[in-house]
């Protein structure tokens, strides 16, 4: 419009120019009287602008207002394209406000920049984030500078006497300053003060948000209600607010508790199983927090070298410490849903070209009463705009249901999972993938509605099939399409092969029906002795249990975090290898029955026996692994290794060998491992386990009951059912997956429509040719591969492309597969030739059609 | 009344346009032309307020315009009346008519009382 204006003006006053000449005027004198005749160009510039733009609104309103009657009079095509837009925009949204709740989001506290959580650096086991010890943390509290506050948060359970019975409940229990460390706000009462902090008060806590909502069913007046905790009663003084979550995770602490450290435990500084956090003053940033923090570890390793040699801090940001892993696959969900968005454009574009194929005529009797190309161009535009604006809604309809359905299905390890909620930022997605989404698709048949050619159009009056353009358009989108489908579906077949060869792998142990509780001994038993007969007595009762088959001890069950000291270096006895440079294995100190309750294999030599103990030589099994590494090709029965386990180094005999199992988790492979007898090595912090032939929830509650028997003043840390376990470090893998196989198969169901929708459409196109045909005596196979030929190249060009394309994610995805590799050969074929056959499938029905269609119609139709 | 362009009424403006065009289809500097000789040099057009006014009347539907070459050759947007252009006119005219013979029994009617 400005260059019109230009030009015009530029004309006007060459005009006004040339007559001032005629009058008399020297040229240059003429000229800047013509200029300034035009009088105030700014002003009125303005004014043109505003009525040329003012006509674009109504132009825009005019179109919206007849693209809302042509869809309206074609519902089909209209919920065809709207639901298929739902389904692509629905899904992008639904991710988007997964990885914006989990990645992009802030943390739910104020100045969360300056949270750190504190773990001790265990150099001495290369383990840079392990729990923190009591004594320790006692002394950074005391000691360190850099920290407005410090406070702990330790897991625990505490047994709530409600009305469904007795059950266990996950609570944090945490120090003083805890809650002014986050800074938290409670949203009803209060949080925990001084009082609740005096010796001898009694218990208080503080529910968490979904606590409220879902055990105490929102009560209003939950704020100093008394509950039974411990067989004594407990009063909730205050809930937090619904965006709080310390940590994030979903590992169910519904509440909070006060916790006073104790003499006892502040001399622990061996043992570890405190989560510790600290607020950075102001101005203080996470190096220099992290150098004070190492001035106050080296003073510890000097006064107390038994327990804190070679043991530092980590000052690690809260964030950090919290998304980690999780947004690598949550960044790679989101691409797939785009491509499936991809997709669902393909499909809607196609549509909307055969639409504009069929009102070829419209536009040509438009065009001829003056409306410019341009014009026809937007009306499409236009329309696509619609389309899409009605799929953005009944889309963030679909994500609404999506993000809950993904936050049913996702992992504790993806962190603050409860904040995946459609919010106003995926809205905003949203409405920037409208206009997106619009372009992309409705492009196409803008072009080519207004490049609709007037002569043949109103010569022929007929659908003919000089409109070879479009139709290879068409082609093209198919092919297109397939190739982002076969994309998607590859990456979904990797997945699922690899969590099937995960879950189908011989683990080296069985986890059904077996429950482990763990618990640390050693406050009261004390000595070796002691440990040794309270294991005994221990495992004796549990086997006495209802429904037990065996029951035994030991301090590291695969997939769990252990127990104390759980690796350490070893030597074998008759090499010189100097210290820094021995290999390290993973120690477990297990009671010989414990290997049948979790049916491990022996592969060779003999089981450790009730025989193997305090004063029988000292022996180990070890397993494959371990074996290969220290004497690879040799058999080791009979060999000897020393290593430590809270001692100094011991000699001892390799008496047997045993399979493998997994240790750290499901898809990492096997660590060489060094099994000590329980009654040679008696640890004070423990797993008992048990298999049992009743249900593994009611094995539970008895287990609490025997230990509380024995000692009712210990508490038992936690109790799992193994298969939990298994299951629980199965989660992020069949997130991920459950995730690409939907967008694979709605990426599958999209394609098939839309090579139906092309074949069918090329059908209706030719149908005077074909009824020519079959009226010259063409037979239904001759039919048949002309309809299906087109649609079936380009699928097949598409199924080609696709597998090539295919390999680029495969390499991103090359760290979440397992037992296959990214080119996995039969991955890609069973995908090829499903694609290929639905291909066939979407084009059969369209074609068989045509097979019987009666020539006298078709011809009639011209 | 000054006779500076700037106070004339829009509407004035538009319905004068509208009778410029009426004479036949003509660029915008035509029209300037026109409407300067038609009122024997009263009114001194702002020829600035000439291209707003027409835009309006195109987006209004009362006139219609398209690129044309003129007599030397040169390319310039001619204007023309549509018929709507002509009944808006029409109307125009009427309107005119009538106020301006009511303005004028007013002004009559206070001589005559003076």
């Amino acid at each position: 419009m400005e260059e019109r204006l230009a030009e015009e003006l530029r004309f006007h006053i060459e005009m006004a120019s040339e007559r001032n000449r005629r009058d008399g005027l020297d040229a240059a004198e003429a000229d800047r009287l013509a200029n300034v005749s035009l009088g105030g160009r700014a002003r009125w510039s303005e004014e043109a602008r505003d009525e040329y733009r003012s006509r674009l609104l109504d132009d825009f309103l005019q179109d919206l207002r007849y693209a809302s009657r042509t869809l309206r009079s074609t519902p089909a095509f209209t919920m065809a394209a709207v639901l298929t837009l739902a389904l692509g925009i629905g899904a992008t949204t639904a991710i988007f406000s997964a990885v914006d709740g989990v990645v992009l989001k802030p943390l739910p506290f104020s100045h969360s920049e300056r949270l750190v959580r504190l773990y001790q650096n265990d150099r001495r086991h290369g383990l840079p984030r392990s729990d923190v010890a009591p004594g320790n943390f006692a002394d950074w509290h005391a000691r360190a500078s850099a920290f407005d506050a410090m406070a702990v948060a330790e897991p625990y359970g505490l047994v709530y006497s409600g009305p469904e019975g007795e059950e266990q409940i996950r609570n944090w229990n945490v120090t003083r300053d805890f809650f002014r460390v986050l800074e938290a706000k409670p949203a009803l009462g209060r949080v925990f003060g001084t009082e609740e902090y005096e010796p001898g008060a009694p218990l208080t806590l503080v529910l968490t948000y979904a606590s409220w909502q879902t055990r105490f069913g929102g009560d209003p007046a939950i704020v100093g209600r008394k509950i039974t905790i411990d067989h004594a009663p407990a009063t909730i003084i205050g809930v937090l607010p619904r965006d709080f979550s310390y940590l994030g995770t979903r590992t169910p602490q519904e509440m909070y508790a006060p916790k006073v450290l104790d003499t006892i435990e502040l001399r622990l500084r061996g043992s570890a199983w405190y989560n510790a956090v600290a607020r950075l003053k102001p101005g203080v940033t996470v190096a220099q927090g992290a150098a004070d923090m190492d001035r106050v570890a080296s003073q510890l390793e000097h006064e107390y070298p038994a327990t804190n040699a070679r043991i530092g801090v980590s000052v690690v940001p809260l964030r950090d410490g919290m998304i980690g892993d999780s947004s690598r696959a949550l960044f790679l969900v989101w691409g797939a849903s785009l491509v499936l968005l991809l997709i669902a454009c393909t499909n809607v574009a196609n549509l909307m070209l055969a639409r504009t194929n069929r009102r070829a005529r419209e536009f040509v009797v438009r065009t001829a009463l003056g409306a410019g190309r341009a014009r026809i161009a937007r009306q499409v535009l236009t329309e696509g705009l619609l389309l899409a604006l009605a799929g953005a809604i009944a889309g963030v309809a679909v994500a609404y249901w999506g993000v809950g359905a993904i936050r049913g299905l996702s992992p504790d390890s993806i962190p603050r999972v409860d904040e995946m909620r459609v919010h106003w930022r995926a809205l905003a997605f949203a409405l920037v993938a409208v206009p997106g989404a619009t372009i992309l698709f409705a492009l196409a048949p803008a072009i080519h509605a207004a490049g609709s050619e007037v002569e043949p159009e109103l010569r022929a009056g007929t659908r003919s099939s000089g409109r070879a353009g479009q139709r290879h358009t068409r082609l093209l989108l198919i092919g297109g399409e397939v190739a982002l489908a076969v994309v998607l579906l590859v990456s979904a077949g990797l997945l699922v092969r690899s969590f099937a060869s995960v879950v189908n792998q011989d683990r080296g142990y069985r986890s059904d029906h077996v429950v482990g509780a763990t618990m640390f001994i050693w406050q009261w038993e004390t000595t070796p002795d002691a440990r040794r007969a309270f294991a005994d007595r221990l495992v004796a009762r549990a086997r006495s249990l209802p429904g037990v088959e065996g029951a035994g001890i030991t301090t590291s069950p695969p997939l769990t975090s252990a127990i104390g000291v759980d690796h350490g270096p070893y030597a074998v006895v008759g090499r010189a290898v100097p210290v820094e440079q021995r290999p390290v294995a993973h120690l477990a100190s297990m009671s010989p029955e414990a290997f049948d309750v979790m049916h491990m294999r022996l592969l060779s030599g003999r089981r450790l026996s009730r025989s193997d103990d305090a004063s029988s030589t000292r022996v180990v099994l070890v397993n494959e692994s371990l074996a290969r590494q220290a004497w690879p090709g040799e058999n080791p029965i009979g060999r000897r290794l020393s290593t430590a386990f809270y001692s100094a180094p011991v000699e001892r005999e390799v008496v047997g060998v045993v399979a493998d199992t997994r240790q750290a988790a499901l898809d990492e492979p096997p660590v060489p491992t060094i099994y000590l007898p329980f009654a040679q090595e008696p640890s004070g912090g423990v797993w008992l386990v048990a298999s049992t032939t009743l249900e593994p929830g009611s094995l539970s509650r008895d287990l609490k009951r025997v230990v509380a028997e024995l000692n009712p003043a210990l508490p038992v840390a936690t109790i799992q059912s193994f298969d939990d376990i298994v299951s629980d470090s199965l989660r992020p893998r069949r997130f991920a997956l459950a995730l690409f196989a939907t967008f694979a198969a709605a990426a599958l169901l999209l394609a098939m429509i839309g090579v139906y929708g092309v074949t069918s459409h090329g059908v209706a196109e030719r149908s005077r040719e074909l009824g020519v045909r079959i009226a010259l005596g063409a037979r239904a196979p001759d039919i048949l591969r002309l309809v299906m030929s087109e649609s079936l190249a380009a699928a097949g060009s598409g199924v080609v492309a696709g597998a090539a394309l295919a390999v680029a994610p495969g390499r991103l995805l090359d760290r979440m597969l397992f037992g296959v590799t990214p080119l996995d050969a039969t991955t890609y074929g069973s995908v090829v030739l499903a694609m290929l056959a639905t291909a066939m499938l979407a084009c059969s029905i369209p074609a068989r059609r045509a097979t019987r269609a009666d020539p006298l119609e078709a011809l009639r139709e011209g | 009344m000054p006779d500076h362009a700037d106070d004339i009424l829009q509407g004035t403006l538009d319905m004068l346009v509208l009778k410029a065009l009426e004479l036949g289809t003509m660029h915008g500097w035509g029209i300037t032309e026109r409407l300067e000789q038609g009122s024997k040099g009263v009114f001194r057009l702002n020829q600035g307020s000439l291209y707003p006014a027409l835009y309006r009347l195109e987006h209004q539907g009362l006139v219609t315009s398209s690129w044309k070459a003129t007599e030397n050759n040169r390319r310039a947007r001619y204007y023309a009346l549509s018929r709507a252009g002509q009944r808006a006119l029409a109307a125009e005219r009427d309107k005119w008519r009538r106020q301006s013979q009511a303005v004028n029994l007013v002004l009559r009617m206070t001589q005559a009382s003076g």
